[in-house]
């Protein structure tokens, strides 16, 4: 994947559960996990913005774009 | 005066009356999907039966095709029979070419029974809300494999077995196949599809790994 989830490094600095998280944003604990490995093939703006709300942070900080080996981000996969 | 307060009376309301129409536009959304679920299912299930009739009479075409082989190959005036049955008088001898179109059709009878076993599993997967499955798309691809090829073989028999019948009859030999249209549009409709299967799969799969 071209997209990094930064989640569990936040999560990690705001001293805060998945379970904790999953409780304030309103989503399952399951789909919370699909994102923290980067499983996910996307991501609703309902969703992020729950999330910057609750960690207090950007989008940016959650979402890191990061080239593959020959500098192509393989988006299709 | 009067409006006045009628008017601050009605926005009060407004949020309730908004909440009770739009609550009421959802239940009726629910019931709607409900009834439609339980047509889905209805039309499933009758599609089930259907399939099951399917296949039974196809065992019963495939078992008198297979006691007719039999008949012809172990008794000698069955083919006679035949022949006596025969009112037109144009063939002399139907032997070989019986033993050819039984085995043909046999083989053809066997392919569709096998495809209908495959559409069986797939009413099946509907049946249970879940026709969307990787193995569909396979029992799919099988299905119009299998009805191509068995539409090969018919030609094929087709061409043995109308020059084989002309030349009982004339010294001319008539090279002549069929092509029946409507079992290649079929093959293209079902190969379509699959695919069609494959995108509503990968579609499915790109929701549920949305967060």
């Amino acid at each position: 994947m071209g997209i990094r989830v930064n989640l569990d490094r936040i999560l990690l600095d705001r001293r805060m559960s998945l379970t904790e998280l999953a409780e304030r944003v309103g989503i399952t604990l399951a789909n919370l996990s699909i994102l923290k490995t980067g499983k996910a093939r996307a991501i609703r703006f309902s969703t992020l913005e729950a999330l910057c709300r609750e960690l207090d942070c950007q989008p940016a900080d959650l979402l890191e774009y990061e080239p593959d080996e020959n500098g192509i981000a393989n988006a299709a996969e | 005066m009067l409006s006045i307060i009628s008017l601050k009376v009605w926005v009060k309301l407004l949020p309730d009356i908004k909440l009770l129409f739009i609550d009421k536009a959802k239940s009726q959304l629910v019931a709607m999907s409900t009834e439609n679920t339980s047509q889905y299912f209805r039309a499933a299930k009758t599609l089930n039966i259907l399939i099951n009739i399917v296949i039974a009479m196809l065992l019963l075409f495939l078992i008198l095709f297979i006691i007719v082989g039999v008949l012809a190959h172990f008794d000698p005036g069955f083919e006679d029979v035949l022949k006596e049955s025969d009112k037109s008088g144009m063939v002399t001898s139907v032997g070989g070419l019986m033993a050819g179109g039984i085995l043909g059709g046999s083989i053809i009878l066997a392919a569709y029974l096998y495809v209908a076993f495959v559409v069986r599993a797939i009413v099946k997967t509907t049946v249970r809300g879940n026709p969307f499955v990787s193995e569909n798309i396979s029992r799919l691809r099988k299905t119009w494999i299998i009805i191509a090829l068995a539409e090969i073989v018919r030609m094929l028999a087709s061409i043995i077995f109308n020059n084989g019948a002309a030349n009982s009859v004339s010294s001319e030999t008539v090279i002549g196949v069929e092509i029946r249209l409507q079992a290649w549009i079929l093959v293209l409709f079902i190969a379509i599809m699959a695919e069609v299967f494959r995108i509503g799969l990968e579609l499915r799969r790109d929701q549920e790994l949305t967060v």
